[in-house]
């Protein structure tokens, strides 16, 4: 019995004795004290209940980890060498793009719009910490405009930094570009349903659906102000005003708009309502439809139409029934659907 | 800029065929160039196409710069303009203006710009100012070289890199103009 209690007690101790003599051969100046401090870091955070407290250790420990992983991919074996380029002499390393994306994720992290600028900086900090080796060898006179006779390291050197700096910006540039095509889709979201194959710039990734067309949501706010306006009116005021319908189009679609989301509403000015009563439809047959006139793959823009019938309400000549507040008109719409731009 | 909620949202278009366009003119201009200053400067061909790199890397950058600063000031239509151009190749009469004149403007300062860096660089880069001693002064002078080795050497330079705008310029014309006609014309105008 003793026995096995004994070996268990030596199997389940053998990973701390592990652990401890690695830790005891870790020496105080290096990657791996960094990333130990990390995990202190982190642990002490879990720890602590001061919110503040908490806040800096959480930061500390992002420092410690950009730190530590910097100078781990900066010096160890299978990081260090660079791919070298035999033409320009560009190097290119894992590490300084890997410690820049922690920089960026660590400034950036959690701010409005954080994805965006740490993306865009990404690059921008990768070169710096790219360059920083350089700096330390060739120190000011790799940037000094009159230094006289440059030697061969000193102008592969400042080569090498021209042509880092210059890419980083590129990829920064080409990342902004990218999240300004995303501002426009947030500003106008039905772009997003068009056809975007004969683009020169950029690729259609998702489908939008049309559901999210803000035309066929203005068509139904359409339909409840519609119901809003004519249920109160007796029959007679229910003809004229169908029959005066292109002029009303305006407030109609003013009242519509307001109960639209405000996410996206800079559309609202690009969406034009349309209605028309249809001659030869048995009365009152009005087709709405709302008209897409800003930017689109089709010539003439898109549309989503909806067609609702008005007629009189079978108990309309009753007496007595508007007093009881029943409606003089009824009106019955189909769904709304998108329609196919025609030229 | 909006919200981007996910990373989903960051997927729903891609620019990569601006990108790819951007590689692609890179580098017929990078090649054109190179080659324009080895044979009018008499540069290695190594130098030639690190200095070329160089200068266009550097004036895409600057065009990138004035771009991406200029246009959160475009007003409403010039703007919506750009949305159907860049989305949906739409080109509106108003537009083809402005990307005509853009691009004379372009012509001269990506000269001025280039010309401009590549002085610079080659004393950042250690290119030894060729010595005026007798003999290359004679050899500026005979006849058969009197077209361009007369020249002194700030025109000299100014000249090649002229040349080399223009016919980098013109390539990426005609590349344009062979993408047009493969999409099969320009769509009805708005």
């Amino acid at each position: 019995m003793n026995k096995f209690f004994k070996n268990l007690f030596d199997i389940l101790s053998r990973p701390f004795k592990a652990l401890s003599a690695w830790l005891q051969q870790v020496k105080e100046f290096s990657w791996q004290m960094l990333l130990l401090l990390t995990v202190l870091s982190w642990l002490t955070a879990l720890v602590v209940s001061n919110p503040y407290v908490r806040e800096i250790l959480a930061r500390l420990g992002w420092i410690f980890l950009i730190l530590g992983v910097g100078w781990a991919l900066g010096t160890e074996k299978p990081f260090k060498e660079p791919f070298k380029d035999p033409i320009f002499g560009l190097e290119f390393r894992i590490g300084p793009w890997v410690t820049g994306a922690l920089v960026s994720a660590f400034v950036f992290y959690g701010l409005p719009n954080g994805l965006a600028l740490g993306l865009t900086t990404w690059p921008l900090f990768s070169a710096a910490i790219a360059l920083i080796p350089k700096f330390v060898k060739h120190k000011r006179d790799l940037v000094n405009p009159f230094y006289a006779q440059p030697d061969e390291k000193l102008v592969a050197a400042r080569q090498n930094m021209i042509f880092t700096i210059l890419n980083s910006i590129l990829l920064s540039c080409w990342l902004q570009f990218h999240f300004l095509t995303l501002s426009w889709l947030d500003q106008f979201p039905s772009l997003i349903i068009d056809d975007f194959s004969r683009s020169n710039f950029v690729v259609k990734l998702t489908e939008g659906s049309t559901t999210s067309s803000r035309g066929l949501a203005l068509l139904n706010e359409t339909e409840n102000v519609l119901r809003r306006e004519l249920e109160p009116l007796p029959w007679p005021a229910v003809e004229r005003w169908l029959q005066n319908i292109r002029n009303e189009t305006e407030t109609l679609k003013a009242q519509a708009v307001a109960a639209l989301p405000t996410e996206g509403s800079a559309e609202n000015q690009l969406w034009d309502l349309r209605a028309e009563v249809i001659p030869g439809a048995p009365l009152y047959t009005v087709r709405f439809q709302s008209w897409w006139l800003g930017p689109s793959s089709k010539p003439a823009g898109f549309y989503a139409e909806k067609v609702c019938l008005i007629t009189r309400s079978p108990v309309s000549g009753v007496t007595g029934a508007a007093t009881l507040g029943i409606p003089s008109s009824r009106i019955e719409c189909q769904p709304a659907v998108d329609g196919v731009g025609v030229r | 800029m909006g919200m981007l909620t996910t990373l989903q949202d960051v997927f729903r278009i891609l620019p990569l065929r601006m990108i790819a366009f951007q590689v692609l003119f890179l580098l017929i201009t990078i090649a054109i160039e190179a080659y324009i200053l080895f044979r009018f400067l008499r540069i290695a061909p190594q130098k030639s196409v690190i200095y070329s790199t160089a200068i266009n890397l550097f004036s895409t950058v600057i065009g990138w710069l004035i771009f991406l600063n200029a246009q959160p000031f475009l007003p409403d239509e010039p703007k919506l303009d750009l949305i159907n151009f860049i989305f949906f190749d739409r080109l509106s009469n108003r537009l083809v203006s402005w990307i005509v004149l853009a691009a004379l403007i372009t012509f001269f300062v990506s000269f001025l710009v280039k010309l401009f860096t590549l002085g610079q660089l080659q004393s950042f880069l250690g290119e030894q100012p060729q010595e005026d001693t007798p003999q290359t002064r004679d050899l500026r002078y005979s006849l058969a070289n009197r077209n361009l080795r007369g020249q002194r050497r700030p025109t000299r330079q100014a000249t090649a890199v002229l040349v080399g705008n223009a016919l980098s310029f013109s390539a990426i014309s005609l590349v344009l103009l062979l993408r047009i006609f493969l999409q099969g014309g320009l769509v009805s105008p708005l």
